[in-house]
């Protein structure tokens, strides 16, 4: 299964086909700044709290990681921040701190050609009150009260067309919806847009608004989430025994990504760089992952492939790790398989602070792996209270690590069998 | 533009069109107060719609627009303001009568809506289907 290499493999060497990293930008429960974001994780903070956005007292899930005291000012219109779903409103906010993270405000852009700039920020449900708002205008009053802002606002691609319309951007705009791998699916697409040779920057990474009625009641209804609800802060527990699945989050993650030679011509600050990626699929269930773990195996060992490194040289994992019984388990097999020595890896579970964000996870781990690149600070995997046997590898439980990252990967996984791992590196000139 | 309130003018129907018109009117006293009408003041008089709307409707008609495109409180919109000018695009403007249907209770036919470009446009459709219901 793995391609045949003739000799070790190799990084890319060619500065307009090297994919750097210079800019990020999110909202989350931790707020909308990517260091106080990284600190609350190294303090090991869980925000996970009771839903108090909407009446969640009959439902057997109460809890999630609900965003608080978000505000848009500055970044988005009157008009359009009273509308716009909360999804566009996370990913624009996102998006367009991530642009002045990097260092490309409105003047330096309009000196820049805009036609080879694009944006790929995907979500996995979109603008699920918008149509959750509509469906109930067409069914309570009729097709003529549909907002006409119904469709607009609720397909998937409108984040990516928001950032572009607020920026100019001409180039590569679209979106990829696969569940829970959308932000990885979209950070690889829109680094091989940069290889192509099609774009010289793209805004990539994914957004969900998921703590609604719609997002939480579709979840407990396929069984997939926690239902901790006296202790919620526990509830997200990767890898541990007691674990009972998923707390649902929401979000934004957002990279800026740019080809070396384009950073270097314009003095770019270089944060990372995006070594390579790859997608497979399970090709298994809706929702379960193959136990076997080995949807997930050939697509580490082919984003490592795509990356010009090799599995020696990995020693941080960003989990997947819902703190599902199966999905955790999968992907330790997963892991265990590619990594013959995993003494030397450290792999923890962003997920059981933040919650799962959907869409917009890959996003925000992909940040949280670039802090601890930065840092030298990995941030601890909460409530590991008994961890399951396979669980050889050092998660990094409850406190916070130094280490000094060599190369780092981030795993995840959607439902319809959708796996996506990327892989990023300090960046050495 | 000479003001007048609605209480002081009672328009049946009437359609102004011209400016040589208006001095006939004079001749035939109409019960307008405040300025009388003189044919050297009024060139810029045109009524498009035949009955003109109570302030009270085109004041809520204001309102309504203001919140829909979170206009700031001191911004000036009155009968003559354009929906183009507020900034409001086609989808702000199929809204913005969508809401004004809400508020008052009626329907807007798709042909009517299409030709409302200024708030005294809505407000002046408003009361004729008010009227018509």
């Amino acid at each position: 299964m793995a391609p045949p290499t003739v000799s070790a493999p190799k990084r890319e060497t060619d500065p307009k086909k090297r994919v750097v990293i210079t800019g990020m930008g999110l909202v989350s429960v931790f707020g909308s700044d990517v260091d106080a974001y990284y600190n609350q994780l190294l303090d090991g903070v869980s925000g996970i709290t009771p839903i108090d956005r909407f009446d969640v007292s009959d439902y057997s899930v109460r809890f999630a990681g609900q965003i608080r005291n978000f505000s848009s000012e500055g970044y988005i219109d009157g008009k359009s921040d009273r509308r716009l779903d909360d999804c566009w409103r996370y990913c624009l906010v996102a998006g367009l701190k991530a642009l002045d993270d990097a260092s490309l405000g409105k003047r330096v852009l309009d000196n820049m050609d805009k036609t080879r700039m694009g944006v790929l920020v995907g979500s996995a449900m979109g603008g699920v009150t918008a149509f959750s708002g509509g469906i109930e205008a067409l069914v309570r009053k009729g097709h003529k009260k549909v907002s006409p802002f119904f469709i607009p606002y609720s397909i998937t691609n409108m984040g990516s067309a928001l950032l572009a319309i607020e920026t100019g951007f001409m180039g590569p705009v679209y979106s990829i919806s696969t569940a829970c791998a959308t932000a990885n699916h979209c950070l690889c697409a829109a680094a091989n847009h940069i290889r192509r040779g099609d774009a010289d920057v793209m805004v990539a990474g994914g957004a969900e608004s998921g703590v609604n009625p719609v997002g939480v009641g579709g979840f407990i209804a396929c069984r997939a989430l926690s239902q901790r609800n006296d202790e919620p802060h526990k509830a997200s527990r990767p890898w541990d025994k007691n674990r009972d699945g998923f707390v649902i989050g929401e979000g934004a993650g957002v990279l800026i990504m740019e080809s070396l030679e384009h950073a270097m011509k314009r003095g770019a600050k270089i944060v990372a760089e995006f070594l390579g990626g790859a997608a497979t699929c399970d090709a298994h269930h809706l929702t379960t992952p193959r136990l076997d773990g080995l949807g997930v195996s050939s697509c580490i060992i082919k984003a490592l492939y795509d990356a010009g490194v090799s599995p020696e040289e990995v020693n941080y994992v960003n989990a997947h790790a819902t703190s599902t019984p199966a999905g955790d388990l999968a992907e330790i097999n997963a892991i265990k398989n590619v990594f013959k020595n995993t003494s030397e890896i450290k792999m923890n579970g962003t997920k059981s602070m933040t919650g799962h964000g959907l869409g917009a996870a890959g996003g925000l781990e992909a940040i949280a792996t670039i802090k601890a690149i930065n840092t030298g600070w990995l941030h601890p995997t909460i409530n590991q209270y008994d961890l399951e046997p396979a669980v050889t590898i050092d998660t990094v439980p409850n406190v916070k690590k130094q280490h000094q990252v060599n190369v780092a990967i981030s795993n995840s996984f959607g439902f319809g069998g959708h796996n996506s791992v990327v892989v990023f590196a300090p960046f050495k000139p | 533009m000479a003001s007048f309130t609605a209480s002081s003018v009672s328009f049946s129907c009437i359609s102004f069109s011209k400016q040589n018109q208006v001095s006939n009117l004079r001749k035939a006293s109409l019960p307008l107060s405040g300025k009388g009408f003189s044919s050297h003041k009024l060139p810029a008089f045109r009524f498009r719609v035949a009955c003109a709307a109570k302030p009270e409707t085109v004041t809520k008609v204001v309102e309504i627009v203001k919140k829909q495109l979170a206009l700031p409180a001191d911004r000036d919109v009155t009968g003559d303001s354009k929906f183009a000018t507020l900034g409001a695009d086609s989808l702000d403007t199929v809204e913005i009568v969508m809401g004004l249907e809400e508020e008052f209770g009626i329907s807007v036919e798709e042909e009517s809506a299409q030709s409302i470009a200024t708030v005294q446009d809505a407000a002046d459709l408003i009361e004729k289907l008010l009227e018509k219901n």
